[in-house]
């Protein structure tokens, strides 16, 4: 599904250059459940943001589902955002005037895809927070919001979530509960995940791991 | 979509509420005061307007052809003989012919200049309505010919009361000075100052007797709504006379009124742009606040456009809020000036430029509300323009950092 070949990403071109990412070759199938740690500095979240069309590497090809992401201008890569991808944040991001509901729904809508009320609120009980369907963010607890947020990415059915350290905010009781949500919803949708993280426990629920040591990929191994 | 825009940006607004409320007071502020000074001078005109037509010079006032529109009123050899002109001008029912001259009144100590207003009294109550606004005493056509109406403010300055004496000192038509002893016999408050200030009626007969200026006026004041009279008169006379609108002889008064409603209109163009910044940076700091946000947004897939949109929808709704409540206030400030009105009581001798009565009113205007309305949307669009266009830039990969 996707496939980096030699991407490179350089901040400050030409000035005081700083090699994010060096010549990574990768190839993510779908329904993957993959892992990227390694330690800070370490190129995990360059690589979740050109991979997720955030950003684009300044050299090298990437390929998702056999579409040059490398050659697309900023609206396509938007819609490929809106239509392909989730995501999951560290801090939840969620909007905080919106309830658990509408923030859902946001994603829903902005993926421009059909959808019935009870879409949304199927999905919020998928990862357990139908209940909790109209309290606002800061209602919420940590492990909730992060729910919500799983919910926001998973509603669109997107090929591929990504999730920056998700459980990093998160007690390790809270880590493995949204750990588990995720897997579930991996195994229920075949929805590829791709996620950092530097909490061996949690790298523990990846069926491949790949580890970035910077720029370049240390080791990639099956579990 | 759009809608879901609008409704998301409606619940940001008032994200930082003490700001927001702020903001849209300050425009509030604003908008209100335009539409009071728009009332208040509105009400000015139009009070003024009615003033100059109806109590003073009428729709149209017809000179002999030589006369200098920058003199108060004609020279004695400017004066023309009615009878010619019979014909042409008995077909205006509401018009009245008039022998105007310069005069100093005298009254014991005290003297002022005034002009006299010889008139048939019966046309010119017709046209003017004057017998309504005898204050004290009787109006011409009650009175023998050596009685005199006189504006109300005068007499008051003059410290005469009716039936007293005074002299009036003035140039004849031979070019000598003469005097007349005069008694009040009317006191007349119309509401115009140019009038009650300044002008001594007697009957056109006497004032031509006095004169030496028998069978002559110097000008005929026409009342009518018919909005082709000037070209039909001035066909008629062929030449013979000038003919000028009630706009033509008040230019000063026009020139004034636009004055002012341009200072005035500087004024609250200062205060709006106050209010702009306000909004520019209401937006431009929610800006800076939710970067975080914007680059979930984006991440969710929300295009530029969209974000812009988001913000300038913001502003949008901070200034329909704020004039809306502009408007409100500009309304409740008005309310007692519309039916109370401003008194000038105490200050009839002030000149501040409109023809006014010691009450004039304020008016309302349903067109400048709406204009504000529009106004203040579209300026508040403009201002959270460029703070809405920064946020549609931001980078997500550098905002989502954080």
């Amino acid at each position: 599904m996707i496939t980096f070949k030699k991407i490179t990403k350089t901040y400050n071109p030409g000035k005081i250059e700083v090699h994010a990412l060096k010549d990574v070759d990768i190839t993510i199938e779908k329904k993957e459940f993959m892992t990227i740690f390694g330690p800070s500095g370490s190129g995990k979240t360059t690589f979740l943001n050109i991979v997720g069309c955030l950003d684009v590497a300044t050299s090298g090809e990437y390929l998702f589902e056999g579409e040059r992401i490398s050659d697309l201008k900023p609206i396509e890569l938007s819609m490929i955002r809106r239509e392909k991808i989730g995501f999951i944040f560290q801090t939840y991001n969620l909007i905080p005037v919106l309830t658990a509901y509408e923030n859902v729904e946001i994603a829903m809508i902005l993926s421009r895809k059909r959808y019935t009320k009870d879409d949304i609120y199927k999905t919020l009980e998928d990862v357990g927070i139908a209940d909790l369907a109209d309290r606002l963010p800061r209602e919420m607890s940590g492990g909730q919001q992060q729910r919500v947020s799983i919910a926001r990415a998973l509603v669109k059915s997107p090929k591929l979530i990504l999730a920056d350290e998700p459980t990093a905010n998160l007690d390790s009781e809270n880590a493995m509960s949204i750990m588990e949500v995720m897997k579930a919803m991996n195994e229920k949708y075949d929805v590829t995940f791709v996620f950092s993280t530097h909490d061996p426990l949690v790298m523990e629920f990846a069926r491949r791991l790949v580890k970035l040591k910077d720029g370049k990929i240390e080791e990639d191994r099956l579990k | 979509m759009i809608g879901k825009i609008f409704s998301l940006a409606s619940k940001n607004v008032f994200r930082a509420r003490t700001r927001t409320l702020i903001t849209i007071f300050a425009y509030a502020f604003g908008i209100g005061m335009y539409i009071l000074m728009d009332g208040l001078l509105g009400g000015a005109y139009k009070d003024s307007v009615k003033n100059i037509v109806q109590k003073d010079i009428g729709n149209i006032k017809v000179f002999s052809k030589g006369y200098d529109i920058n003199k108060i009123v004609p020279d004695p050899e400017d004066y023309f003989d009615e009878k010619v002109y019979r014909e042409i001008f008995n077909k205006y029912e509401y018009s009245v012919r008039e022998l105007q001259f310069l005069t100093t009144i005298v009254s014991g100590e005290q003297q002022y200049a005034g002009v006299v207003r010889g008139v048939n009294p019966k046309s010119a109550n017709k046209v003017f309505n004057y017998k309504t606004d005898v204050k004290v005493g009787a109006w011409l056509d009650s009175l023998p010919d050596d009685e005199v109406v006189m504006g109300e403010l005068l007499a008051k300055v003059l410290k005469l009361k009716v039936g007293d004496n005074f002299v009036i000192i003035y140039r004849n038509r031979d070019g000598n000075y003469d005097a007349y002893d005069f008694t009040v016999g009317g006191l007349i408050y119309t509401g115009n100052p140019n009038v009650d200030r300044v002008d001594v009626f007697m009957k056109l007969e006497k004032a031509q007797e006095i004169m030496g200026a028998q069978g002559l006026i110097s000008d005929i004041a026409i009342r009518t709504n018919d909005k082709g009279a000037v070209e039909r008169i001035r066909r008629d006379c062929g030449g013979d006379l000038t003919v000028y609108t009630w706009e033509d002889l008040s230019q000063d008064f026009l020139n004034i009124n636009k004055t002012k409603q341009i200072s005035s209109a500087v004024l609250i163009m200062m205060i709006v742009i106050v209010a702009v910044i306000g909004i520019f940076n209401t937006i431009l700091l929610g800006m800076f606040e939710r970067q975080i946000e914007v680059g979930t947004l984006k991440a969710l897939g929300m295009s530029e456009k969209e974000i812009n949109l988001l913000f300038v929808i913001e502003g949008g709704i901070i200034g329909l809020l704020g004039s809306v409540v502009g408007i409100i206030t500009g309304v409740i400030l008005n309310i007692p000036f519309v039916t109370i009105g401003i008194s000038l009581k105490g200050f009839e001798n002030m000149d501040i430029g409109y023809p006014v009565e010691a009450v004039f009113r304020s008016t309302w205007n349903p067109g400048s509300m709406i204009f504000a309305l529009i106004f203040g949307v579209v300026i508040a669009i403009l201002a959270s323009y460029y703070p809405a266009k920064r946020a549609a830039r931001l980078n997500p990969v550098e905002t989502l950092r954080g």
